[in-house]
């Protein structure tokens, strides 16, 4: 194609600016198709997150704070589940299970989750799938940890390491439970949730490593309690965090939201997963459509710097128009020409943009996970993702008609005559 | 037309290009292909698909039946205590005649299982909006448990649908007496009014 | 270029019939200025002519309008046979690409090709002159005709175009209207930059590649003491009628 090539060393000749052009298109489309994928990521990692839970049950709050907290760890509670509570709920007749969560604590920045062994049996996630363990079991001893994917690669924990449990939630903490270290029991296979960043424990050892704590702090040294002395206590706790229901028959699920929602001994709050799921959806998606839009007019910016820079270059150009017209090529030639070039540098744009999102998406993984459980699968691009690619690419060629029109008109007007 | 027009026409063009395209990826989740079917059953003969009222799905001999009795307080639903109050809970008996039919009925939607491009797998289908939330539930025999055999994206919760499917009556026994209604879902469509 | 064969052409393709012939030509670049008003004007096939006149009466007009690059507002255009006033822009482009080749003043070549792609420009956009020369043999004859100007160094190949001098700017320009052997060649003021000797020697090759290719020359300048190198010199006031300025 003799005027692509044509096209392509005009560009190279002009490489400077063309260059400039080529890196403003690909930084919008990099944003475009970076947010994109975060979008995309963030909303399965969300619903892959829960999968066969009836009920998710904590203190009265919000709905979209309890899935919040109790299913991704962010945010916190406003106030515990009774013990009282948790049992008359656990054994009423048309529970079939329940996993009772604790929070609060923190191992080098990870969340500490107190649970019973139900959740290895129990939790669902992605639809269908299982908790399995890439190395040991679950808590067999009461100072037992098994932690998730993450924690373990990240840290480099071994079955039969130890490690001391921090209080609160933050990454560094000055509160430690140093006098009761937990021994590495078990280490989850991957699940591309929340529980890869768990550390999870039995609830007594939560108990245990609070029985000599009154007030956030640790008693001193003459009231302490030894790890072993705790042994001996009875570490049934106060009071849980939340907890997960599955029902005998789904059809009581109704019955049994209603019943927590209005009980009378405690202010608690029941929610349907998948309800609060999409209520979080429907206010997340107003922000996530607005940065689309945002992006999208990102791309646009940089298709007008492209258009500014071969308007601006026309003028100039017109000797080279006379030359090509004296040669024999049509007006038509010439638009064809600019359009191409408009063309090359979108299609250039667009190769290096998504080369750069790679690149940024890589980058921003370990922080997108840590902060906000969002768990980033480097994958090739979706259908919809190469459309919009090929939408960028198409305006940019548009885009490239309006100089082509201009170069058309002035080819026409000018015919041999000499304009320098 | 000017040579302004002209640019001004093309500048448009252009944006709308661009702001369709990712209108279109916005859009896109629910545009991936739905899941494995779920619910291998033989599909229904869509001839012979029959619709039904939410009236239908209580039992004949109890459509007349009215107590100005309130039923009682569902926070005592948490004693747990089985017996004649629990039998004689209101809603709990079944139309057995819908049993196996192909049905066509409007309602609710609220998910329970999503896959993981955010699309709705198996949902409770209800007569009214908000049966989450602060108006009583509906009763045992005003819920349809549908396991759909695509997965469906769900535009709106307060929007009504129409679901059609082969519907099945439990004779599960559980504390609501004999059954509950359940569904493989075929067809889900918005509901006009 | 189907349909321009195709189009009546009286006279055209025989061997007497004029190279150019313009008849009461009238053209202004606004309705009411009129810069050219040509009665008769013929170029006879293989000759050579000399158009000259001083800067701004019109010379580089009236080669625009032989060129087909032009439309007149009255009067008729005949060239090679074929009446450029009924053919369409487009039929009007694909035959100055097949038959005419033109060498500017300056600026004759384009920054970003080698001087072999320069050359080989009327072949991209004219099938019937690459076809004449045949597609891979069209790169042979650029060759040789760079030759035939004495470009052929490799220095010179390897350089990009815009470190060439004047003079061997011209020289490429020339090649590039010669290639595939057209009827025509129009040359508007091109020895114009250049100094005497090159000068001397450009239009000894040029004539040279002409005489040999049975190519119809068409010349313009302002300097007349090139005249004794021509068959035959006309002044442009001797056949224009108007007396406006030409703006370039």
């Amino acid at each position: 194609m003799a005027i692509a090539r044509l096209a392509w060393r005009s560009l190279w000749n002009r490489r400077t600016t063309a260059m400039l052009t080529v890196f403003a298109i690909a930084l919008s489309v990099a944003l475009l198709l970076g947010v994109q994928k975060i979008r995309t990521a963030a909303r399965e990692g969300f619903a892959n997150t829960i999968s066969g839970t009836d009920l998710i049950v904590g203190a009265r709050s919000g709905p979209i704070n309890l899935l919040l907290y109790a299913v991704f760890r962010i945010g916190d509670a406003t106030a515990n589940v009774s013990w009282a509570s948790y049992q008359k709920i656990a054994r009423h007749p048309d529970v079939a299970w329940t996993i009772p969560i604790s929070l609060g604590d923190s191992h080098r920045g990870f969340r500490v989750m107190g649970t019973s062994s139900d959740y290895f049996a129990h939790y669902r996630f992605a639809a269908t799938h299982q908790l399995e363990f890439a190395a040991g079991g679950p808590f067999a001893d009461l100072y037992d940890a098994v932690l998730g994917a993450d924690v373990a690669q990240s840290l480099g924990y071994k079955l039969g390491d130890r490690l001391i449990i921090a209080h609160g939630l933050g990454a560094v903490s000055f509160a430690q439970h140093a006098d009761k270290p937990f021994r590495v029991a078990g280490i989850l296979q991957r699940t591309g949730t929340p529980v890869d960043r768990t550390v999870h424990v039995g609830l007594e050892a939560i108990s245990a490593i609070h029985v000599d704590w009154q007030t956030g702090m640790q008693a001193p040294p003459a009231f302490r309690v030894s790890a072993e002395q705790a042994r001996q206590r009875d570490l049934t706790p106060d009071s849980i965090t939340a907890f997960l229901v599955g029902m005998k028959s789904r059809i009581a699920v109704f019955q049994m939201q209603r019943a927590i929602n209005e009980y009378r001994e405690e202010p608690l709050l029941a929610i349907i997963p998948g309800v609060a799921l999409e209520q979080l959806w429907g206010i997340v998606g107003v922000a996530d459509r607005t940065l689309m839009i945002v992006a999208a007019f990102v791309v646009l910016a940089g298709l007008l710097g492209m258009l500014t820079a071969l308007l601006a270059s026309l003028n100039e150009r017109r000797r080279e128009m006379a030359i090509l017209r004296s040669a024999g090529a049509h007006p038509r030639h010439v638009f064809a020409l600019l359009v191409a070039e408009s063309g090359i540098l979108a299609a250039s744009g667009v190769l290096l943009g998504m080369a750069l999102t790679y690149v940024l998406l890589l980058a921003a993984r370990p922080f997108l996970a840590g902060r906000y459980g969002i768990f980033l699968e480097i994958t090739g691009l979706a259908a919809d993702e190469w459309l919009l690619l090929g939408a960028v690419v198409a305006s940019g060629l548009l885009a490239g008609f309006i100089p082509a029109a201009r170069a058309y008109r002035n080819s026409l007007a000018d015919g041999l005559t000499i304009r320098v | 037309m000017s040579r302004g027009t002209i640019s001004a026409a093309i500048l448009v063009s252009v944006t709308c290009l661009l702001l369709a395209g990712t209108s279109l990826a916005i859009e896109a989740p629910d545009t991936s292909k739905p899941a494995k079917p779920r619910v291998t059953a033989k599909p229904i003969d869509r001839s012979k698909v029959l619709q039904v009222d939410w009236e239908e799905l209580v039992p004949v001999d109890d459509r007349s039946k009215f107590s100005l009795v309130p039923p009682p307080p569902l926070h005592d639903y948490l004693s747990g205590e089985a017996g004649p109050a629990a039998q004689q809970l209101p809603g709990s008996e079944v139309n057995k005649d819908l049993d196996g039919l192909a049905i066509r009925i409007p309602g609710f939607i609220v998910p329970v299982d999503l896959d993981k491009h955010n699309r709705v797998t198996e949902f409770f289908l209800v007569p009214y909006f908000g049966a989450c939330i602060h108006v009583p539930p509906p009763p045992p025999n005003q819920i349809v448990f549908v396991k759909l055999k695509n997965s469906f994206a769900l535009e709106s919760m307060e929007d009504a649908y129409w679901v059609t499917g082969k519907m099945s009556v439990q004779n599960r026994k559980t504390r609501f007496g004999s059954a509950a209604y359940s569904m493989a879902g075929e067809k889900v469509e918005i509901y006009r009014y | 270029m189907g349909s321009a064969s195709s189009n009546d052409n009286p006279g055209g393709g025989s061997a007497l019939a004029p190279a150019i012939e313009v008849r009461d030509l009238e053209f202004g670049w606004s309705n009411s200025v009129t810069l050219l008003s040509i009665h008769a004007f013929d170029v006879a096939p293989r000759e050579r002519v000399l158009l000259h006149g001083p800067s701004g009466s019109g010379k580089s007009t009236l080669l625009g309008l032989i060129g087909g690059v032009l439309e007149a507002r009255k009067g008729s255009v005949r060239v090679l046979g074929w009446d450029l006033g009924t053919l369409s822009g487009s039929q009007r482009d694909a035959f100055r690409a097949e038959h005419v080749g033109f060498i500017f003043q300056m600026f004759n070549l384009i920054p970003y090709l080698s001087m072999l792609e320069n050359v080989l420009l009327p072949a991209l956009f004219s099938r019937a002159r690459r076809a004449r020369i045949a597609g891979a043999a069209a790169r042979a004859e650029g060759r040789r005709l760079l030759r035939a100007l004495g470009l052929a160094s490799e220095s010179l190949l390897n350089r990009p175009v815009t470190q060439l001098s004047i003079g061997q700017q011209q020289r490429v320009a020339a090649a590039r209207a010669l290639l595939g052997r057209p009827d025509l060649i129009v040359a508007d003021e091109p020895t114009s930059a250049l100094d005497f000797d090159t000068r001397a020697g450009f239009l000894e090759l040029l004539m040279r590649e002409c005489a040999s290719a049975g190519t119809t020359l068409l010349f313009v300048s302002h300097d007349t003491s090139l005249r004794p190198l021509f068959d035959r010199s006309v002044a442009l006031r001797e056949i224009n009628a108007a007396s406006a300025e030409e703006v370039h």
